[in-house]
């Protein structure tokens, strides 16, 4: 099984969600970060107007090629309008992943009786919930020259390329990614993925599910130049599914080493 | 806290409550959110109440779909047009509206078919595509012009839609069928029949936040029972039989043209019709005395109720006076756990043969046999039992509302083979019916007429979770010692036959039932046990209504004497307390009115002591059942059973029981040291006890020797 090029920093679309549904994941067994990207239908809609679930399953004819987000394609055009995919310059530094079981207690007159509600394969897991919190970076548009944006780097910025603005707009990207319609104008269900990597999970995996909270964040003077954040994500589905994913590290692993 | 209880059980165990619900044939399992059904002993029917989730109105035709669905107008055009040219092209008479219009119909249908398949949603796609185009024959619309102010109005006809369509209403209609099956929480493999029903009311709501529910509600078989009327009146039908000498029996023959049918012969003919040509499912013949009016007559069946195993059930030793049951197929049972075994709702390959449907003729379609062997070949085997799995059978009954229909049940009645001698049979089986006040026949609700006699001699009618229609004596003078304690193979009643037959050859077992008629300390949540003073009567008086005519009233001493029945034993405790109860229907002889004196006093006292229990899941529990509660240690009598699963996290199950007929521990002991239940008082505080009266005590399995002594009261009581 080919590994794919760590030392890229330049994935595209097609590349993220391909990796991850096909099985030829990138893997983070390195130190090396993969950056975690945010999307929904209604973005991925903005590539490919024909976007639906099932397209997850064909991403050939998925063309993606001229919307790469990576570093430095940040332009004036993508500025103004909603980032198909939502990279993050910064990763989340906390994401709780929670699962409680749906167990009911119910005591009797002599004992008591746990109800377990199973699924058809008998499962009594609750819905996945992720909690996750984060720091935006450096946002502090007056260090960052960002010379490619027209009129953004003549805020008077002379000090280094900080990427400040690309921060906030990918920031503000998700902030609104949060606020999302659940409900697209053709009636069909807005959903939103999130590919996912860690040292836990070398294997980068796709989550799809919602927003349950819509960003939270708070301005903080001890904290001028950054803005701690926090929301959940409520998962409905893991690619490649969660009850393999063992099988699946194991495969890398082995190809790895 | 201890990890055992006093009895060696786990005090912490595991429960995996499973349902699934079909409504139309359409598995929704997946958005029930609760589901609670409810069965009765009395008037009230089984009912069931499920909570969908509706999200983006899955279950609604909301105004977007319908408007694509069925009001594009462009349709209509589109296919008149293409019709009129192929019309035009052809050179056919171009007045022949009636063909041009049908094929246009079907031209309409075939587009909008094709739009139902363009929806997202699976559910609705599959039950608009099946429900669309159903239309009745050419119905004449009365011409009311003129008549009643609609000078614009004019006679037309039409084809009616069975399932008419509005925009924002539910998919499902009233009448659609429901069947819902629960898994035995602490069994896995094992599952039961909870529901057979009628879809009756929708209950659709959106909250402030959006949230979509609706809440569907169903009735049992009974619906159709309560809905279909029927009248025998012979001065329509039979002139003939209404000429009478007496007066008196000319305005009985109007009042009630029932009259004189055994209970069996009646519920029969109100169920599956009368076909005096013989070719339906059903006929009664002559060999019932009184039948000879009725026996001429066509009465129209309701539903599709299977003659196939449908039976009299009787219970008991040998009777000394027959009865006579005409054409009816009877058989024996010498237990109450083989005749459990017959009408057991827990989920068998077997049920696959046993409810499939038949025809007018009572004999099986051949396509349903074809279709349900298909269906069968499909299925997954079980490797350990190597029958089809549960699961499996579920689905092909909820999902085949063709050859499993809702009103497929069959008539089980369960009756004793001996009443004593000196009891008047026919007050229990025939003279049941009202002949006051009414001049003409009316046309009475099948039900309603059921339900009356079955009330007057304290039988009970009511729905099994499977769909049958079970009526029979009152089971609470037993214990559920005699149901069995051993699983039994079942038995099966098959047609001309007239006997049970061991169902061995599917190697399946049903029951034992005696434990699920009991609950412990450690099934209960919570009881309530009430006494009410004020419903304890003592002593009741009746009397036989001599004005009949065709019975010799005697004297007026002898039928003016009032027939008392008086509870001595509770005197000192509750005084004097009468009850003058003048019978419902003629009562024949004295006797008769003592035994239904002795009725009418079993009826009064058995509410005074009451008791209601939420417990753990026991999918088996089972009206008229006798059950042991063992935190009161007491038997009382299942009227009322519901079984509720609220689903996901904080949801539950539970059993709510409600019984009466309490009978408590006074002491006394059985031969073999066994606890002997009775009325408060003993048994003399119920002297008509069913089971000394009808002898069945030496032929239950595990019955309780019952005290001499207690026997000599009965029957002084009863003579």
């Amino acid at each position: 099984m080919p590994i794919i090029d760590l030392s890229s920093e330049v994935f595209n679309v097609q590349d993220v969600l391909a990796t991850t549904l096909f099985g030829q994941s990138r893997v983070s067994l390195r130190a090396s970060r993969i950056p975690m990207n945010f999307t929904s239908t209604r973005r991925l809609r903005l590539i490919n107007q024909d976007f639906d679930r099932a397209s997850l399953n064909d991403l050939a004819q998925f063309d993606v090629q001229d919307t790469t987000i990576s570093q430095g394609l940040l332009t004036s055009e993508t500025v103004q309008s909603d980032l198909p995919v939502i990279q993050m310059n910064v990763n989340p530094n906390s994401i709780n992943w929670r699962q409680p079981k749906r167990i009911t207690k119910k005591d009797t007159q002599e004992g008591s009786i746990f109800f377990h509600f199973t699924n058809a394969r008998g499962q009594n897991n609750d819905i996945l919930v992720l909690d996750f919190k984060g720091n935006t970076g450096n946002i502090n548009l007056l260090g960052d020259s960002a010379p490619e944006i027209s009129g953004v780097g003549a805020l008077g910025a002379t000090g280094s390329d900080t990427d400040a603005m690309k921060k906030l707009i990918i920031w503000h990207n998700l902030w609104n990614l949060t606020r999302e319609t659940m409900i697209l104008e053709d009636n069909t269900i807005n959903e939103f993925m999130i590919t996912y990597s860690s040292a836990a999970i070398p294997l980068e995996i796709m989550l799809i599910g919602f927003f349950s909270t819509t960003l939270e964040w708070s301005d903080n003077a001890d904290k001028p130049n950054s803005k701690d954040y926090a929301f959940s994500f409520t998962v409905q589905e893991v690619i490649p599914d969660i009850d393999d994913l063992v099988k699946n590290i194991s495969t890398f692993t082995s190809d790895f080493t | 806290m201890s990890i055992r209880d006093s009895k060696g059980n786990l005090q912490a165990r595991h429960a995996f409550p499973a349902y699934r619900v079909f409504i139309y044939g359409v598995n929704v399992t997946e958005d029930v959110l609760s589901v609670e059904v409810s069965y009765n002993v009395g008037r009230a029917p089984n009912t069931c109440t499920i909570t969908l989730a509706n999200e983006l109105d899955k279950y609604i035709l909301t105004t977007p779909e319908f408007t694509t669905l069925f009001g594009d107008v462009s349709l209509v055009k589109q296919a008149i047009q293409k019709r009129i040219k192929e019309y035009l092209d052809s050179g056919v008479d171009k007045n022949d509206e009636t063909d041009l219009g049908a094929a246009a119909t079907s031209d309409i249908d075939d587009l909008i078919l094709k739009k139902i398949k363009q929806l997202n949603n699976d559910i609705k796609k599959r039950v608009l595509a099946s429900k669309f185009n159903i239309r009745t024959e050419v119905i004449e619309i009365p011409d009311i012009a003129g008549k009643l102010g609609g000078e614009n109005v004019r006679q037309y006809s039409a084809r009616a839609y069975k399932y008419p369509f509005q925009a924002e209403d539910p998919i499902f209609h009233a009448n659609d069928p429901i069947r819902i099956f629960m898994r035995d929480p602490y069994n896995p493999r094992k599952w039961y029949h909870q529901f057979s029903g009628y879809l009756s009311n929708f209950d659709d709501t959106v909250d402030e936040n959006n949230q979509r529910i609706l809440t569907v509600t169903g009735e049992g078989p009974f619906k159709l029972l309560r809905y279909a009327r029927v009248t025998t009146n012979p001065a329509v039908l039979d002139r003939a039989a209404i000429i009478k000498s007496k007066d008196l029996d000319f305005r009985a023959a109007l009042s009630e043209g029932f009259s004189g049918l055994t209970l069996p012969e009646l519920f029969f003919t109100i169920i599956f019709g009368n076909d005096p040509s013989e070719e339906g499912k059903f006929t009664l013949t002559d060999t019932s005395p009184n039948a000879s009016q009725v026996r001429t007559m066509n009465i129209d069946a309701v539903g599709k109720f299977r003659i196939n195993g449908s039976v009299v059930v009787e219970f008991g030793p040998d009777r000394n006076d027959p009865l006579i049951l005409s054409n009816i197929p009877t058989a024996n049972v010498t237990s109450l756990a083989e005749y459990q075994s017959l009408i057991d709702h827990e989920v068998k390959e077997t049920d696959l043969d046993d409810m499939l449907t038949e025809n007018a003729d009572g004999n099986i379609p051949a396509d349903a046999e074809s279709k349900k062997e298909a269906l069968k070949g499909r299925a997954r085997i079980d490797p350990n039992t190597n029958n089809i799995i549960a699961e499996d059978v579920i689905n092909i009954i909820g999902e085949n509302t063709d050859i499993y229909p809702i009103d497929g049940g069959r008539l089980i009645m369960l009756v004793p083979r001996s009443f004593q001698a000196d009891v008047n049979r026919e007050v229990l089986l025939k003279d049941f019916l009202d002949t006051f006040a009414l001049n003409t026949t009316q046309f009475k609700s099948r039900l309603g007429i059921m339900l009356d006699v079955v009330e007057r001699i304290e039988f009970v009618f009511y729905e099994s979770p499977k769909g049958d229609l079970i009526c029979e004596f009152p089971l609470y003078d037993f214990d559920p010692d005699d149901f069995g304690s051993d699983a039994t193979v079942p038995h099966k009643f098959m047609k001309g036959r007239n006997s049970l037959t061991l169902d061995q050859e599917t190697k399946v077992q049903r029951g034992p039932f005696r434990n699920k008629y009991t609950t412990t300390k450690r099934n209960t949540y919570n009881f309530s046990k009430g006494i009410t003073d004020e419903k304890v009567r003592t002593q009741v008086t009746s009397y036989y209504h001599p004005l009949q005519g065709h019975k010799k009233p005697g004297t007026s001493r002898e039928y003016a004497a009032p027939q008392e029945v008086t509870l001595e034993h509770l005197i000192p405790l509750y005084w004097y307390r009468l009850e003058q109860v003048p019978p419902k229907a003629y009562i024949a002889t004295n006797e008769a009115a003592k035994l239904y004196a002795h009725l009418t006093l079993n009826k009064m006292n058995a509410d005074a002591r009451t008791l209601g229990i939420n417990a753990a899941p026991n999918l088996g529990a089972w009206l008229n059942r006798p059950f042991y509660f063992e935190p009161r240690n007491c038997i009382g009598t299942l009227m009322s059973v519901s079984h509720s699963i609220t689903w996901g996290m904080g949801g539950t199950m539970d059993t709510r029981l409600n019984l009466n007929y309490i009978r408590g521990w006074d002491g006394l002991l059985d031969d073999q040291g066994n606890a002997v239940y009775t009325t408060i008082g003993g048994f003399p505080g119920r002297p008509l006890n069913y089971k000394l009266l009808f002898r069945l005590k030496d032929d239950v399995d595990g019955a309780s020797e019952l005290p001499a002594i207690e026997s000599s009261i009965v029957t002084e009581g009863v003579g």
